[in-house]
C-alpha cells in the first residue's frame, strides 16, 4: 500500500470525517447550544465553538499523520479540553469525543475494517486516537488542578483571615442554635 | 468534588445526544461546586432579614429549610413588586421571544446551558407570572407557557439568578430593552423573602452596615493599611504622603471600593489615587465610616442597597465637604449614577462639583454631587495640569476592558481611554464587538466572585478572556486595565487560566507610575516594586 | 421535539373552518359579520386601555436607562445623544429610531458566514429585515383597508395604493404590501420553526399570532386575486359597521370573506392578552424611555420609604476608643 494511496483516502474523507467528528462532540451539548457553537463563526461572539472547530481540525491532522506527535496532539487538544474540563461534564464525557473518530471511520468504511484496502492506515488512525485520548486525560487533570489551585489561592488570599489573626477586624459571633430556642 | 462515576454514567458517554426534554422538565444542577454557599444565619439575623433556619444548610440538600407558606410569601412578594416596578411588569409582558438576546450572554456563550440564555432566564420568572397573574395564563395554563411555582422551580431560580451578573448586555440587543439585570434583581429579592441568598453577598452587606465597608475593616485598621501604602509609595518615589481621615471642612470626600485597600492589584490603584491627590495638593479627606464605595446591597434588594448607601451623603454632610469624588468601581457607580439621589437624596450638603484645579463645573453631577475619578482626571489632563512621564509605563502593553456597569448604566467610555492614552505609550483596543456597550462581563460580577463557583466564573469570563488573548497574541498586550474592583479581583485567575502572561491593573495605577511628583527621587520601580526597565543582556554582563 | 406549533396551527385551521361553515352552511352571516367584529372591537378597546392603564399604575421607582453610548460629562468629549440621551427631546428621538427603525435589532448583525454554514443560522442577521418588512407591510395593509371604512376614500389611502401598486402587474393591480406581509410573516414563522434556539423557547402562544396573520394574509390575497370577492358589498358591510348601522348586504358575501373577518376579529380581541401588547409596552420600557441624566436631576421614587441605617453616631459608639488611639477625629471625646 503506497503512502500516496493512504493519503488519498484521508484527503478524500477529511471534510466528511472532521464534520462528523465535530458533530459528535457537539452532540454532548443541548441542541440549541450545539447550533450556536457550530454556526456562529465570529470567534469573539463564540469562543467555545471556534476552539472546538479548530481543535477538531488540528486533531484530525494529528491522528492521520504517519507518526504520532505528542506535542502536536497536546496543542490540538488543549484549547478544547481546557473548556470542557470546567463545563458540566463528567471526566469521561469531557474527553470521550476523542475516540469518536474510530466509530466514525468504522461506520464509514462499511463492514469489517480488516477487509478494507486501507485497513492498515485506518488501524493506525485508531491507534493514534487512543494515544490522543491519553493526552486529553492528562490535559484534563492539569486543568482541574489549576482550577483547584486558583480556588485555594483565592481562599487563602482572603485577607480577612489574616486581619482576624491580627485582631484588626472583629467578627460577629456565631449563633448557637441551642441557645436561641 | 464529583463522586466516582456510577456505571450508568459511564454508559452515558456512549450515547452523546442530550435528552429531548422541554426546559421546564430539566432540573437545575445543584451538585457541589455548582452553587455559591448560602448565607450564614448570623448575617441574616443581624440585618433583620428573613432567616430560614439557625442551622447552616446546603442547596445540594433535597429539602430546603423554607417555611410552609413559602408559596404564599413568594406570591405576595411578586404581586407587591409588580405594582412597585413598572419595569418588572412590562418585561413580563412584552417579550416576543425573538431570540435576539439569546446568544449574547457570556454565561450562555461559555457554558452552553440554554437556561443561561437571557430569554429563558426571564422565562423562569415569567412562566410563574403567567400562571398566577395573567388571565390567559390562568385559563390556558401550560399551553400558554404558564407553570405552577413548585420547589423545583424555586431551586431553579436559585441556581440561575445566581448565574447572572446583572451586566445588562442582553438589554442592549433587545428591541424593548428588557433588562435581565432587573429581572435577576427581582428574582433575588423574592428568594430573599425566604432567606435564600448567598453568604458571599450577605456577609459583606452585614460588615458594611456595621463597619462602613464590605470587609469589616475597623477604623484604626483602615488607617494603618493606608499608611502601609504610603510607606511603599515613599520607598518607590521618595515622596511622603500623609492623607487625612474623617477631616471636617475638607473640600472633597473621597470614597473608593474596599477592594482597593486590601487585594492586589487594587492596592496599586489606591496608591495611584494617593499620588494623584498629592501631586495636585488636593484638599480631600478619606472616611473610615464611609469607607466603601461598593454596595453589595445592590445584589440583594433595593432596601439593603438604600440602607448601605445612606452613609455617603450622611458623611458628606457631617464633614461639611463640597462634593464627593468616587474611585474606580463598577457596581458602585450603577448605584451612585442611577439610584443614589432617588434613594438617599436630595443631598443636604455641598454644591455642584467644581474641580478646584481646573475650574471645570461638572453640571451633569449637579444633583448627586458625586464625580467619577476618571472624569476628574481626564479633565485635569485636558487642561495639562499633570506632569507626566508616560515612558515609565513602556514595559506595559495595555488594553482596556469596559467594565459593565460604567458602560451600560452610565455611558463612561471615553474618559478612561483618554487617560490611558496620556499615561502609557502602548495601548490597543480589543475587537469592536467585545468593547464599549457590547463589552463582555468578567464573569464574576453581582457578588459571584466567590471561589466555590470558580469553574462557572471561568466559563462566564471566557468571551472576555478570548478577546484579551487575541490582542495578547497579536500586539503583545501584557496588561489588562479596567475601572472595577471586582474586575481586578476576578481577572487574575481568569487570565491565569485562559491567557497566562497578562497582568491586571486599574487606570490610576498607571497614572501613579507616570506622575512626575515634586521632590521625588529617580523612579526605578513601578508601584508594584517591579523594575521599570528590563535588564538587558548587556547590562547584566557589566 | 417542540410541537407547540401544532396546537396553534390546528387552532387556527379549526377557527377558519368554523367561520366558513358557520356562514356557508349555517347562514350565520350576522353572527360573523356583525356581532363578532363588534364584540372583538369592544374587547380590544377595553383590554388595550386596561393593559396600558395597568402598566402606568405601576410606579417607576428608579431611572434605569440602558446606556449604549458616551454619556454627557465633559464638554470636549462628544456626547452620544441618541444612545445615551440627556434630555427628553433626545429620548424621544431615541424611541423613534427604535420604533421606526428597530435599531436594537440592527446590532444583532455581527455574524460571520463561513464555509458549510447551515442556512438556518444565517437568518439570525435577517431578523431585523424580516421584522421591519413584516411590521411595515402590516401597517400599510391596515392603512389601505381604510378604503372600506370611509367615504369618500381619504387621499392618503389612494396615494398609498398608487405607490403600493407601482409595478402595475396582475389584475386587479398587485399591491406589494400584501405579498410582503405574507412573506414577512412566513419568514418569521420559518425562523421560529427551523432555528433550534427559537424552537426550544417558543410556546403555542408564539406561533398562534403568526398563523393567524398568515391566515389573514392568505385569505386576503385569495379574496383579491383569486376569488375576486365583490368589493362593493364588502364596502357596504364595512361602512355599516363603521356608521353603527350594521347589516348584511343583499346577496351576501362569500364564506372566504367571513373567514378573513373572523381571523381579524380574533386577532384584534387576542391582542390585549398576548405579547402583541409589545406595541404599547415599547413606549413604556424604563430602560429605553428615560434620559441618562440621573446625576444631574433627581428622579423621585413615589414609594420611597425610610429605612434603618447605621448612623455615624452608632458607628462611633462602637469604635470610639480605637479611633482615638489611632488619632482619627471623633465627635464625642
Amino acid at each position: 500500500m503506497s503512502k500516496k494511496n493512504r493519503d488519498d483516502i484521508i484527503s478524500a474523507r477529511r471534510q466528511r470525517w472532521t464534520e462528523k467528528w465535530l458533530d459528535a462532540l457537539m452532540q454532548t451539548y443541548p441542541d440549541e447550544s450545539a447550533c450556536f457553537f457550530k454556526d456562529t463563526t465570529d470567534p469573539f461572539a463564540n469562543p467555545v465553538g471556534a476552539a472546538m472547530k479548530k481543535g477538531i481540525t488540528d486533531l484530525f491532522d494529528v491522528v492521520t499523520s504517519e507518526a504520532f506527535d505528542p506535542e502536536a496532539a497536546h496543542a490540538a487538544l488543549e484549547p478544547m479540553i481546557r473548556v470542557r474540563a470546567i463545563q458540566e461534564f463528567s471526566p469521561s464525557q469531557a474527553v470521550g469525543f476523542v475516540t469518536e473518530i474510530k466509530s466514525i471511520i468504522r461506520r464509514d468504511a462499511g463492514g469489517s475494517k480488516e477487509a478494507h484496502p486501507q485497513a492498515e492506515k485506518l488501524q493506525q488512525i485508531a491507534d493514534h486516537a487512543d494515544r490522543a485520548l491519553l493526552t486529553a486525560f492528562d490535559i484534563y487533570v492539569n486543568c482541574k488542578k489549576q482550577v483547584y489551585q486558583l480556588r485555594a489561592r483565592q481562599a487563602r488570599d482572603s485577607v480577612s483571615q489574616l486581619l482576624i489573626k491580627k485582631e484588626l477586624i472583629s467578627e460577629l459571633p456565631e449563633i448557637d442554635p441551642a441557645l436561641s430556642e | 468534588m464529583a463522586d466516582t462515576p456510577k456505571p450508568d454514567q459511564l454508559y452515558k458517554n456512549i450515547d452523546h445526544t442530550m435528552p429531548d426534554e422541554a426546559w421546564e422538565e430539566i432540573p437545575p444542577d445543584l451538585s457541589q461546586g455548582r452553587f455559591p454557599y448560602p448565607t450564614k444565619p448570623k448575617n441574616l439575623e443581624y440585618l433583620d432579614m428573613p432567616t430560614p433556619t439557625k442551622e447552616e444548610w446546603s442547596p445540594a440538600d433535597e429539602e430546603w429549610p423554607i417555611p410552609d407558606n413559602w408559596q404564599e410569601i413568594i406570591h405576595e412578594g411578586f404581586k407587591d413588586r409588580l405594582e412597585k416596578y413598572r419595569s418588572l411588569k412590562i418585561f413580563m409582558d412584552v417579550c416576543v421571544r425573538c431570540g435576539a438576546c439569546a446568544d449574547k450572554c457570556h454565561f450562555f456563550i461559555g457554558t452552553g446551558d440554554p437556561k443561561n440564555m437571557p430569554v429563558l432566564r426571564a422565562e423562569l420568572l415569567r412562566s410563574v407570572y403567567r400562571k398566577d397573574f395573567t388571565t390567559a395564563g390562568k385559563i390556558l395554563g401550560k399551553i400558554n407557557g404558564g407553570r405552577p411555582l413548585t420547589k423545583q422551580v424555586l431551586k431553579e431560580w436559585f441556581s440561575y439568578f445566581y448565574q447572572c451578573t446583572e451586566c445588562r448586555r442582553c438589554s442592549v440587543y433587545c428591541p424593548y430593552g428588557i433588562d435581565t439585570a432587573e429581572i435577576t434583581m427581582m428574582g433575588r429579592e423574592l428568594l430573599s423573602l425566604l432567606g435564600l441568598n448567598i453568604n458571599w453577598i450577605l456577609e459583606p452587606v452585614a460588615n458594611c452596615f456595621r463597619t462602613g465597608n464590605h470587609l469589616g475593616i475597623q477604623p484604626h485598621a483602615l488607617k494603618e493599611m493606608i499608611e502601609f501604602f504610603c510607606d511603599d509609595i515613599e520607598e518607590i518615589t521618595g515622596v511622603k504622603i500623609d492623607p487625612t481621615f474623617n477631616r471636617k471642612g475638607a473640600e472633597i470626600l473621597f470614597i473608593t471600593p474596599s477592594g482597593d485597600y486590601f487585594a492586589d492589584p487594587g492596592t496599586y490603584t489606591m496608591m495611584g489615587y494617593l499620588l494623584l491627590f498629592e501631586h495636585l495638593g488636593l484638599d480631600y479627606t478619606l472616611s473610615t465610616y464611609a469607607s466603601e464605595g461598593g454596595n453589595f446591597g445592590l445584589f440583594t434588594s433595593s432596601e439593603a442597597m438604600k440602607r448601605l448607601n445612606a452613609k455617603m451623603f450622611a458623611e458628606a454632610k457631617r464633614l461639611g465637604v463640597k462634593w464627593i469624588l468616587g474611585g474606580e468601581c463598577g457596581h458602585m457607580w450603577r448605584v451612585i449614577h442611577q439610584y443614589m439621589d432617588t434613594m438617599n437624596g436630595p443631598p443636604e450638603f455641598g454644591e455642584t462639583p467644581k474641580s478646584p484645579i481646573t475650574g471645570t463645573v461638572f453640571d451633569h453631577a449637579a444633583g448627586t454631587k458625586m464625580v467619577h475619578i476618571t472624569e476628574f482626571t481626564a479633565d485635569l489632563l485636558r487642561h495639562n495640569k499633570l506632569k507626566l512621564d508616560p515612558s515609565r509605563n513602556d514595559n506595559k502593553v495595555v488594553t482596556y476592558h469596559d467594565s459593565c456597569n460604567p458602560s451600560r448604566a452610565m455611558g463612561l467610555f471615553e474618559e478612561p481611554r483618554y487617560i490611558l492614552k496620556n499615561v502609557c505609550n502602548h495601548f490597543y483596543e480589543m475587537p469592536e464587538n467585545t468593547i464599549r456597550e457590547q463589552t463582555f462581563c468578567c464573569g464574576s460580577g453581582s457578588g459571584l466572585n466567590t471561589e466555590e463557583i470558580m469553574e462557572l466564573r471561568l466559563l462566564g469570563g471566557l468571551p472576555r478572556a478570548n478577546a484579551v488573548k487575541f490582542v495578547h497574541e497579536k500586539f503583545g498586550v501584557n496588561m489588562l486595565s479596567c475601572i472595577c474592583a471586582i474586575d481586578r479581583a476576578a481577572f487574575p485567575p481568569l487570565m491565569d487560566y485562559w491567557v497566562p502572561g497578562v497582568d491586571v491593573t486599574g487606570i490610576h495605577e498607571l497614572v501613579g507610575n507616570a506622575l512626575v511628583m515634586e521632590g521625588e527621587s529617580e523612579r526605578t520601580m513601578d508601584l508594584r516594586f517591579e523594575p521599570l526597565k528590563e535588564e538587558t543582556e548587556v547590562d547584566a554582563d557589566e | 421535539m417542540n410541537v407547540a406549533y401544532l396546537y396553534s396551527l390546528i387552532a387556527v385551521v379549526v377557527l377558519g373552518l368554523i367561520a366558513y361553515a358557520g356562514v356557508e352552511a349555517a347562514g350565520l352571516d350576522v353572527l360573523f359579520g356583525v356581532v363578532i367584529p363588534y364584540l372583538a372591537l369592544i374587547v380590544f378597546l377595553i383590554g388595550f386601555a386596561n393593559k396600558v392603564l395597568d402598566w402606568t399604575k405601576s410606579a417607576v421607582p428608579f431611572k434605569i436607562p440602558t446606556t449604549f453610548g458616551q454619556q454627557k460629562s465633559l464638554d470636549w468629549i462628544k456626547h452620544n445623544r441618541f444612545d445615551s440621551p440627556y434630555t427628553t427631546g433626545q429620548v424621544v428621538i431615541r424611541m423613534l429610531l427604535e420604533i421606526l427603525l428597530l435599531r436594537s435589532l440592527f446590532k444583532n448583525t455581527r455574524v460571520g458566514f463561513g464555509k458549510g454554514q447551515r442556512i438556518a443560522y444565517k437568518w439570525v442577521v435577517w431578523l431585523w429585515l424580516f421584522a421591519i418588512l413584516f411590521h411595515y407591510s402590516f401597517f400599510v395593509v391596515v392603512l389601505r383597508h381604510l378604503r372600506f371604512f370611509a367615504e369618500p376614500v381619504p387621499f392618503f389611502v389612494s396615494f398609498l395604493e398608487k405607490i403600493d401598486g407601482m409595478f402595475q402587474i396582475l389584475l386587479p393591480n398587485l399591491f406589494l404590501s400584501g405579498v410582503l406581509l405574507l412573506g414577512g410573516a412566513l419568514l418569521l414563522l420559518l425562523r421560529r420553526v427551523l432555528l433550534p434556539k427559537l424552537v426550544y423557547i417558543s410556546k403555542p402562544a408564539d406561533y398562534f399570532p403568526l398563523f393567524l396573520i398568515i391566515g389573514i394574509a392568505v385569505t386576503g390575497l385569495m379574496m383579491r386575486y383569486l376569488d375576486k370577492v365583490d368589493v362593493v358589498r364588502v364596502k357596504e358591510l364595512a361602512m355599516g359597521l363603521a356608521t353603527l348601522q350594521p347589516g348584511i348586504p343583499e346577496g351576501g358575501i362569500s364564506g372566504l370573506f367571513y373567514v378573513h373577518l373572523f381571523f381579524v376579529s380574533i386577532l384584534v380581541a387576542y391582542i390585549p392578552f398576548s405579547k402583541i401588547m409589545h406595541m404599547g409596552g415599547v413606549f413604556l420600557s424604563p430602560t429605553r424611555n428615560l434620559a441618562n441624566n440621573t446625576r444631574a436631576k433627581r428622579h423621585v421614587n413615589p414609594w420611597n420609604y425610610p429605612v434603618k441605617t447605621h448612623t455615624y453616631e452608632e458607628y462611633e459608639e462602637d469604635f470610639r476608643d480605637k479611633m482615638k488611639e489611632a488619632g482619627i477625629p471623633v465627635e464625642k471625646e
